[in-house]
């Protein structure tokens, strides 16, 4: 092995440890936390647990020469001594030391190869002072004299280990032949093989001790059974040569499993080092492996295997522990023959001191499964290597298919073949995404020691509840989304959650309760924060917002409560009144966004008052596939990432009411009583829009220039009649709907020409809406980043690759809106003004009802039997065809806006005459109601009129009607919604 | 001895290290950039990556190229780029020796995009910087 590939290995394995350490680190650290909440009950095998993790930690460390990280987490290993034997019980203080040093720990992990220079004798201190302040003062020294300056005697001890004979098996047993020397016998061991590796898997040493009789029985009335029963409260005695004691020597040998250190076993036994040795797990392996036939020379052959250690190798099957095993020999050759050959070049730059330590057998004793890992470790790299290859076999497939359709027509046999590899392809796709993805647990069981550490902190009392770890998330966001949520829980602890006296005081418990919640909705993943709090007062926050000149008066007048509240996330916000070492200096919640918005997610805050805040995020599922919407314009087709698109909008050629303004030099569109300003994709891109010809086909330059120019203006002759109901965003299409009666517009064929697509963007909190001339499908697309060249076009945010193997560019909503330099707030206040506008007719409105006159729409059941209902009373009108209209047994439903409507027929309610049949067209009044809604099915709409409504009933007015009235020489009757929608649910409940 | 893979420009031959240049081929199904410098032409796929086309005749200072049979892109190795040709010569071999500086100027080309000038038997051959091309233009 050269050199060169020495030190890959090293790396190599460094690499491996320093992971393995992160990951025993983030292991052990629930433990300690549930050990704290466990006071005097702490589980042995809790303890047990984090033993053996910090044991590895040190194990490793000890290996790799790195002395700093070994002393500290054997620092936390004599902690956990103590608690494992009952000598000591965790509280929060020594939970904090213990943290301390994890964190401590988790440092010197990070930057591996300088750890040996991060100060750690504060924490070193601090765990010394847990040690000795919780034992006999005796015993506590003897402890706290293991520690690093005794290492060069601990170092000689093991000196001497590593002179240990070795062993050899029979086929049960191993036979164990430690050295003592003359004075103290030399004893053979045969000892089950079994036990041997039993031991080994728990990560045990294996010692062999000679105990002095003679001394030992002076002092504490030592007998071997005695003795061995000590061994077997530290360990497991694997045997005692108690009974075939010759007289020849006055000592008595142990072979002793124990996950104790050599240092703790001259302290706890009270035998001198020199009585204590060693095997080496290799050595041990190495003759657990060795076949029996092999063991033929009982002696001879231990002899030959010490005198000759690389004899050994060819047996021992697993590279890895080749690897471990030179390894272990290369120190073992600079230590014996103080000898600084190439194999010292090798350790040197990560080892700046001499003081070598013969390595402990951690690499064995990870490596060897205890229970066969499940896992394997990937680098990301290779999976987004392989991401990549699947996307173009993917691609590739695609092409395949569409250039062998034909064959595959003419040849159906290959049917079965192709679709075959498609759901092979598939899955595969699919399992490699799957790769990526981890459970959100991975950053989420960190925040139950955030929030333990600073409700300590700043003395509150706070519980958190995770639910849904299990929820997976790609990779690249999982690590993207830990900062904000930390911001985000600490934000809830320090602002939301109030002190455990104020708590009470306005009767709730005086634990604080933090609920991380995570799920999926809808394609993505949703998280949720929520604490039980004070929650953010909206107000507040809006004044902070002025006050920093962010927000002027009027616009805040306008906002809603929920946009106020939102304003926490604008930079510089802060409702703390303090800045505290945690949090409130105001500019965490727009990184907080900035972050999430970095990974294509959403932030949402909402609040009660006294009850507490919950933050949502939205995000993605991976950011490598992302479902997208594709566009079109011209020749070019773009995607866009559906996480932006708020919904599209279709402008009809007859469509007056949707039609596209100006205001201030930009086009804008009245959407649902607001302003949304258009920008069209080709005006941006430069590219000369198209249109397919209805007849032809053909594509065709489409050389209308302005959008706004296109849309006829609404009939003069009927006023539009907008219906901003308790203000929000409706109106009704009355006159369309008159006006398309009056045209027999349904019966005129569309050109396709004249639709105008929107697709509604979401730009952050601001929307637009994007003119483009063709939408296509929903696809998923495979984001490729740009290259440095294009990287400052603003408007796109990456290309993809399509199923045809053409690159299409992915727009960015937010860079769209930049260029295009739109004026959001110019249309704010545009948007304001057409609002007092409304406003004065709507009261303008009330002063005409003052004198009982006002809008009523007249319609048709059957024919010539009129009937009204007030315009203000009704929500929309909407045309269908009877063949839409869905049947469940007599109950006739519309599906309709996302939802099922029931639909009312007057005559089952009423005494008047039926619908007639074979209608081509239906039209369903909705009425404005607080119950669920329902639809009123008529023939036609006649007309709508200013009307007094304050028709009289008399005794012969049935339920369901106001009463009736002569409009236009016709006799209409007035109906009651109310009462019809109450005689309605009478119907269906007697059904 | 280099070797430098040829092509032209309308009527200038051209040559481009042969060790900067990673491929030659014909996915000449560009999808066009907006808001980008003139001399992009857009980008291609190339096997699952995507690749950014240069116009060389605009990078160069001429005209835009126009796609015909004979039109090719060089992919460079640096920074997934290719330049879009009018058409592929041979590989042509040359010593060290034989390359020359570069005049002060040739034709309308930009100077700092030439590396030296070979003279063949019958005609010039304009050794372009890989690296030049590929800087960003201020």
């Amino acid at each position: 092995m050269s050199i060169r590939n020495t030190e890959k290995i090293f790396d190599k394995l460094n690499d491996e440890f320093v992971s393995e350490i992160r990951e025993l680190l983030d292991s052990v650290e629930p433990d300690f936390l549930a050990m704290e909440k466990s006071g005097d009950n702490v589980s042995p095998e809790l303890i047990n647990r984090a033993f053996r993790a910090i044991h590895s930690i040190k194990g490793s460390a000890g290996f790799g020469g790195f002395d700093a990280l070994r002393a500290l987490s054997h620092a936390l290993e004599n902690v956990l001594v103590k608690i494992r034997d009952g000598e000591m019980r965790l509280d929060a203080d020594k939970t904090d030391a213990m943290l301390a040093a994890m964190d401590k720990l988790r440092i010197m992990a990070d930057n591996i190869y300088a750890s040996n220079n991060v100060a750690h004798t504060e924490e070193l201190a601090r765990l010394e002072a847990l040690v000795t302040g919780n034992r006999l003062q005796g015993a506590g020294d003897k402890l706290q004299a293991t520690d690093d300056r005794e290492q060069p005697a601990t170092c000689n001890l093991q000196l001497e280990t590593c002179n240990l004979q070795p062993a050899t098996a029979t086929h049960d047993k191993i036979r164990l032949m430690p050295e003592f020397g003359a004075e103290l016998g030399n004893p053979v061991f045969n000892v089950g093989k079994e036990e041997v590796k039993s031991a080994i898997a728990d990560a045990m040493y294996i010692f062999a001790l000679a105990a002095d009789a003679e001394a030992c029985s002076g002092e504490k009335k030592f007998t071997p059974e005695a003795f061995s029963k000590e061994l077997n409260e530290y360990g497991r005695c694997l045997y005692a040569d108690v009974h075939e004691k010759s007289d020849l020597t006055r000592f008595y040998h142990f072979i002793f499993a124990t996950i104790l250190e050599p240092e703790f076993i001259t302290q706890l036994l009270g035998i001198p080092k020199e009585q204590i040795y060693r095997f080496e797990r290799t050595d041990l392996l190495a003759a657990l492996e060795q076949p029996p036939e092999m063991s033929g020379g009982v002696r001879g052959a231990g002899s030959g295997v010490r005198g000759n250690p690389p004899h050994l190798e060819p047996q021992t099957p697993d590279p890895v522990f080749k690897i471990s095993r030179s390894a272990r020999n290369d120190n073992r050759e600079a230590n014996d023959n103080r000898e600084v050959g190439d194999n010292r070049d090798v350790n040197d730059n990560r080892e700046a001191n001499d003081n070598r330590e013969v390595p402990v057998p951690p690499v064995a004793s990870y490596l060897l499964p205890r229970t066969p890992d499940p896992h394997i470790r990937v680098s990301v790299e290779l999976i987004d290597k392989l991401m990549n290859l699947v996307g173009e076999m993917v691609l590739g497939r695609n092409q395949l298919h569409r250039s062998i359709a034909e064959f595959v027509d003419e040849h159906p046999h290959v049917n079965p073949l192709v679709q075959n590899l498609n759901v092979v392809i598939s899955e595969i796709q699919e399992n490699v995404m799957q790769m990526r993805m981890q459970p959100v647990a991975y950053i989420l069981n960190k925040f139950p020691r955030i929030v333990r550490d600073l409700s300590r902190q700043i003395s509150k009392k706070a519980e958190l509840v995770i639910e849904g770890g299990a929820v997976e998330l790609d990779k690249s966001i999982l690590e993207g989304l830990s900062n904000p949520l930390t911001h985000i829980v600490r934000n809830c602890l320090d602002h939301g959650i109030e002190l455990p006296e104020e708590r009470e005081r306005s009767g709730k418990p005086a634990h604080g309760q933090i609920r991380l919640k995570a799920f999926h909705e809808g394609g993505q993943v949703h998280i949720t924060v929520t604490d039980d709090g004070r929650g953010i007062d909206a107000e507040k926050v809006a004044e902070k917002a002025i006050s920093k000149g962010m927000l002027t008066y009027h616009q805040m007048r306008r906002m809603s409560e929920n946009e106020k509240l939102n304003l926490i996330f604008l930079p510089g916000i802060s409702t703390a009144e303090t800045v505290t070492d945690i949090s409130g200096r105001g500019v965490g919640m727009d990184v907080v966004k900035t972050n999430i918005s970095r990974l294509g997610g959403h932030i949402e805050c909402s609040s009660t008052g006294g009850q507490g805040t919950t933050v949502h995020i939205i995000i993605p599922l991976t950011l490598a596939i992302i479902p997208s919407l594709i566009v079109g314009v011209g020749k070019c087709r773009f995607a866009i990432p559906q996480i932006n698109v708020a919904e599209l909008v279709c402008i009809k050629a007859g469509d007056p009411y949707n039609r596209i303004e100006k205001v201030a030099e930009s086009d804008v569109l009245r959407l649902r009583g607001r302003l949304l300003p258009i920008v069209s994709l080709g005006e941006i891109l430069a590219i000369q829009p198209t249109f397919i010809h209805p007849d032809t086909g053909e594509e065709l330059p489409d050389r209308r220039r302005r959008l706004s120019d296109r849309r006829k203006t609404a009939p003069l002759s009927k006023k539009r009649k907008e219906m901003f109901p308790d203000g929000a965003a409706w109106h009704i299409d009355v006159d369309e709907i008159l006006e398309r009666r009056l045209e027999k517009i349904s019966d005129r064929r569309r050109s396709p020409r004249s639709d105008i697509y929107i697709v509604v963007l979401r730009a952050g909190t601001n929307v637009f809406g994007l003119h483009v001339n063709y939408l296509f499908d929903n696809e998923e697309i495979v984001v490729k980043p740009l290259s440095a060249h294009i990287k400052d076009a603003l408007c796109f945010s990456g290309a993809t690759i399509m199923g045809d193997g053409r690159v299409a560019m992915i727009l960015d909503a937010a860079g769209i809106a930049a260029y295009a330099g739109l004026r959001f707030g110019e249309l704010e206040a545009e948007e304001r003004r057409r609002k007092a506008a409304f406003e004065n007719r709507e009261s303008a409105a009330l002063l005409r009802q003052k004198k009982h006159r006002e809008p009523v729409l007249i319609f048709n059941n059957a024919a010539e039997e009129y009937f009204a209902l007030a315009l203000a009373g009704i929500s929309r009108l909407e045309l269908t065809q009877p063949d839409k209209i869905e049947r469940v047994g007599e109950q006739e439903f519309l599906f309709y806006q996302g939802s099922v409507l029931p639909l009312i027929r007057l005559e089952k309610l009423l005494p008047v005459s039926p619908l007639p049949e074979n209608l081509k067209e239906l039209y369903v009044i909705i009425p404005k109601t607080s119950r669920n809604a329902a639809g009123i099915l008529s023939s036609r709409i006649l007309d709508t009129v200013n009307a007094d409504v304050s028709v009289k009933r008399d005794a012969t007015t049935t339920k369901g009607f106001l009463g009736t009235a002569f409009i236009d020489k016709n006799l209409v009757s007035f109906l009651n919604t109310e009462e019809l929608l109450d005689l309605f649910e009478e119907e269906i409940r007697s059904r | 001895m280099r070797q430098f893979v040829t092509f032209r420009i309308d009527s200038y031959l051209m040559g481009i290290d042969i060790l900067a240049v990673r491929e030659i081929n014909r996915f000449l199904d560009i999808t066009p950039v907006q808001h980008v410098q003139d001399y992009i032409r857009g980008l291609i796929n190339l096997r699952g990556q995507t690749v950014t086309v240069f116009d060389l005749g605009v990078r160069l200072g001429l005209s835009a190229r126009i796609l015909t049979d004979k039109s090719h892109n060089v992919i460079l190795k640096k920074d997934a780029v290719g330049l879009l040709v009018d058409s592929i010569g041979d590989v042509t071999e040359a010593e060290e020796t034989e390359i020359e500086p570069p005049p002060a100027n040739v034709g309308e080309i930009e100077e700092k995009f030439i590396a030296g000038i070979v003279k063949l038997e019958d005609e010039l051959l304009v050794i372009l910087s890989a690296e030049k091309i590929l800087e960003p233009k201020k």
